[in-house]
This record gives structure tokens, C-alpha cells and sequence, in this order.
């Protein structure tokens, strides 16, 4: 197999790249891919708690690329799906505990045996970062409706072109329709104007997704219709190639800001 | 000694040669046409950076530069150094009759934040500028986009710069030594529907209609 590695990222934290990996990754084992999560976030690992997998960890990636231990032996099988697997990070060291040319090397022999190995990225834009876009082949950046994280994206989107990563794609996280109707939140045109990259979802903001984190269970997983479940689930058929359609709380603003400038 | 008048150094990949500031022109170039006839296999495909220092040079002089280097085989001069626009901000204030004399650069993408561009001639921009981001220019600033983030026209103290956008929302705009900011309340804020330009009249920053 020669699959793609994809860093989830966003030059600020707190924005929801954690929760999107999980929610994207657990999506796409859901299809029946072959999928291994990276959480290169060492000394602050998270992708774990998220995924609920934190009591099975034995070896992380410090190990792998320290020889410790063989990169099989650190990846740990998800509770739900056998196709889907993480590899931990080391929550005692530091990020210079692994080179660029390491974590190339680890994606590598990842996207051998998996469909997708999804990098989750730590914030900022220091080793950390540069780490873990090194191995990556496409990125996708999330971001909120918040001016901060907005520039913060732009400069993120800008060192990606540098490396070579010229086409991210963003997910805006946390949306609330009812403050950006009322004028009190940023809406989506506005946010794609200066970003100028393609848009691969929208998430609405949900208490769900604060009890699926804590639980442990990625939101995704979750049959009854959550609005943020299905916006995951978008995301999953449009990264796969599937064209589609924005959801219904996405259209009825499109609709209602086309109106506001007469075009509708 | 001839090394006292051009000085060769490796920066961050880039061959930089330094060339003395108080040696005639027509001396330096005679001396760097035989230094590098001297270590020919020395410049085996380098990217090469001139640092002329504060020597003022027409475009003859950096053709003639130029020149040199090209009849040698893996040469590129990738960039002129001209350590006039750092140093003479904030020093005494200089005339450009004309900003048509200066040299303009063209930049073909979008300028996003944490990205800057400071040039010792005027900027021409095809993209937008984010906020966050940076145009520094000894003349004028044009740019074929939206402009939001920080501009310096005239960096060098003239007032005479301009700086136009196709869409002029910048978080900050600076004309010779005179600043001007967007107010404070976003309320009064039309947004531009037209092109714009930024220039210095009375002693303050206008901006109208292109």
C-alpha cells in the first residue's frame, strides 16, 4: 500500500485539531481504511485521552525512533476498529527528542501499510510544528471563527507553501450559526476571503463533542444525528473524493447571506 | 591588499560578496574581473548575493556586475544587497523627485501573515496582502489585491510615496515619517468597493479614489 500522510493543523491551540483527528480518523476506518494516527504533540500528548486508548500505551514514538522498542510494537489497535491505529507520543520528553529526518522516516514506513497516516500536530510554529509537517504530504488546517486564529492560519498556510505543502485545505471548527447570523461571530465568506484555500468542512459548535472528548469516544461514532457528527462525516467522504454538498445549517447562511446582498 | 576591497564569505548557502564601499567603481569591477579569473573553480554553481554597502549604483553598474559572473559557467547572482534603505530611515530625510527612477519589483503571490517584503525601490503586488504581513518600499507601494496588513511607503523619508490597492483595508499605513491607522470603530468602517490610493497631503495620510 502507498498511502498519504496528512498533518491536522492550525498555529493556534485550542481550536479542535485533536478532536478532528480522532473524529477524521475514526471516520475514515470507518470506510474500511487502513488508517494510523500520529500524535506528534510530544511531551503534550492528548490524541490518546481523545481516542480513549491512554491505559494501553506502552511504547510511544520516542522509543521507535530511540530503538527501543519496533514501530509495530508501539502502535496501539483501536478499541472499535481493528483497520485503525495510533502511535503515541512520549509524554516524559521534549520535542527535540525527534528529528525531522526521523519523523520523515516513520511516515514513511507508516504510508507503506496504511491508506492514510494522519499527523496531529502541536500547536505553534516552532519543532514541534516542523516536525510534524516534515513527513507529511498534504495538510489540512482547522481553524475557528476568532480573528486571532484566523491570522494565526494564514501565517501556518504561508510556512506550509514554504515547505512545499501549497494546497491545504481548512475545516472551520465551532461555528455558531445563531451569532454569525446575528452579526456577532465571522462568517465563512469572510474567513475564506483571506485564507483563499479550499474549504473541507464546516463544524458547528456542540456540547457533544466536550462529552465525546472527555468520554474518551470520538463524536463521530455517534448514530443518533448530532450536526457535528455529520459534519465529520462530510469531511470523511469529501477527503475520500466524493463531492458533497455543504450541510443544511451551512446552506440556510449561505442562503440568508446572499439575500443580504441581494443576489438570492 | 587586494582582499580589503572585495571580501567572498558563504551565508546560509548563498556565496555573499562584499564589494568596499570607498573604492571607485570602474577599480572594483577591474579588481573582481581578475579575482575571479584568479579562483574560477571557487564559483562551481553558487548562488550569488553582491552586498554593495551604501554605494549608490545606476543599472548600468549592476548589468555590469552582472555581467562578470554570468560569463562564468553554474553562476546566478539571485540579489543585489544595498544597505541603503536599513540604514538611512530615520536619518536625514531625502528626495525622490520621481519614484518612476526607482526599480520595481513584482511579486506574483499573496503576501500571508508573518511574511514581510522590504525592497530599495517601489513594490508591485499580484495577490493580497493579509493582516500580519509587511510591505517595506523606498517608493511605492501597488497592490493588485486586497491590502490588509502593514505598509511603508517611502521608507526612506519620502512623502511623496503613494500606496494603492485594489482593495485598501490596511491594519497600518506609513508614508514617509507620517503614520496613519484604521479607527478604532469598526462601525464607521465603509467597506471599499473601488481602488484606492494612500498618499500624504498636509501633513497627514489621504486616502481617496483611485
Amino acid at each position: 500500500m502507498d498511502g498519504k500522510a496528512i498533518v491536522i493543523t492550525s498555529g493556534k491551540g485550542g481550536v479542535g485539531k485533536t478532536t478532528s483527528t480522532a473524529n477524521i480518523g475514526t471516520g475514515l476506518a470507518q470506510l474500511g481504511k487502513e488508517v494510523v494516527l500520529i500524535d506528534a504533540d510530544i511531551g503534550l500528548r492528548n490524541l490518546d485521552v481523545v481516542m480513549g486508548l491512554e491505559n494501553r500505551i506502552v511504547y510511544d514514538i520516542v522509543d521507535v525512533v530511540e530503538e527501543n522498542c519496533r514501530l509495530e510494537q508501539a502502535l496501539i489497535k483501536d478499541k472499535r476498529y481493528s483497520s485503525l491505529s495510533l502511535l503515541p507520543a512520549a509524554q516524559t520528553r521534549d520535542k527535540t527528542a525527534v528529528s525531522k529526518e526521523q519523523m520523515v522516516e516513520v511516515c514513511k514506513r507508516l504510508k507503506a501499510e496504511a491508506d492514510y497516516v494522519l499527523i496531529d500536530c502541536p500547536a505553534g510554529i516552532e519543532q514541534g510544528f516542523q516536525n510534524a509537517i516534515a513527513g507529511a504530504d498534504e495538510a489540512i488546517i482547522i481553524t475557528t471563527p476568532e480573528v486571532a486564529a484566523i491570522r494565526d492560519a494564514d501565517r501556518v498556510i504561508g510556512m506550509l507553501q514554504a515547505e512545499g505543502l501549497g494546497e491545504p485545505e481548512v475545516i472551520i471548527n465551532r461555528i455558531r450559526m445563531d451569532m454569525v447570523n446575528k452579526g456577532d461571530m465571522m462568517d465563512i465568506e469572510d474567513m475564506i476571503e483571506i485564507l483563499a484555500i479550499k474549504l473541507l468542512g464546516v463544524v458547528p459548535d456542540d456540547q457533544e463533542i466536550v462529552i465525546s472528548t472527555n468520554k474518551g469516544e470520538p463524536i463521530i461514532l455517534d448514530d443518533s444525528n448530532s450536526q457535528s457528527a455529520q459534519a465529520f462525516k462530510n469531511i470523511v467522504h469529501r477527503l475520500e473524493g466524493e463531492k458533497i454538498p455543504l450541510m443544511s445549517l451551512e446552506e440556510g447562511f449561505m442562503e440568508k447571506f446572499k439575500r443580504i446582498l441581494g443576489l438570492g | 591588499m587586494q582582499e580589503d576591497y572585495i571580501l567572498f564569505k558563504w551565508e546560509q548557502g548563498h556565496l555573499v560578496i562584499v564589494l568596499a564601499e570607498n573604492l571607485d567603481f570602474k577599480e572594483i569591477l577591474t579588481r573582481l574581473k581578475a579575482k575571479t579569473r584568479e579562483c574560477k573553480n571557487f564559483f562551481v554553481s553558487s548562488k550569488i548575493k553582491i552586498n554593495v554597502g551604501r554605494r549608490e549604483l545606476t543599472n548600468k553598474n549592476k548589468e555590469q556586475l552582472i555581467d562578470i559572473f554570468s560569463a562564468l559557467p553554474g553562476l546566478s547572482v539571485i540579489e543585489i544587497i544595498n544597505e541603503n534603505i536599513n540604514q538611512e530611515v530615520n536619518q536625514e530625510v531625502k528626495k525622490f523627485s520621481d519614484s518612476s527612477e526607482l526599480s520595481t519589483l513584482l511579486l506574483n503571490r499573496t503576501l500571508r501573515s508573518g511574511q514581510s517584503i522590504e525592497y530599495g525601490g517601489n513594490v508591485v503586488i499580484r495577490g493580497d496582502v493579509n493582516p500580519g504581513a509587511e510591505v517595506k518600499a523606498k517608493g511605492d507601494i501597488l497592490v493588485m489585491g486586497a491590502f490588509r496588513g502593514i505598509a511603508h511607503a517611502g521608507a526612506t523619508g519620502s512623502e511623496e510615496a503613494i500606496i494603492a490597492a485594489w482593495r485598501l483595508k490596511p491594519t497600518q499605513l506609513r508614508i514617509g515619517n507620517k503614520i496613519g491607522r484604521a479607527p478604532d470603530e469598526d462601525d464607521h468602517l465603509v467597506e471599499p468597493s473601488k481602488p484606492e490610493i494612500a498618499l500624504v497631503k498636509n501633513g497627514a495620510i489621504l486616502i481617496k479614489d483611485l
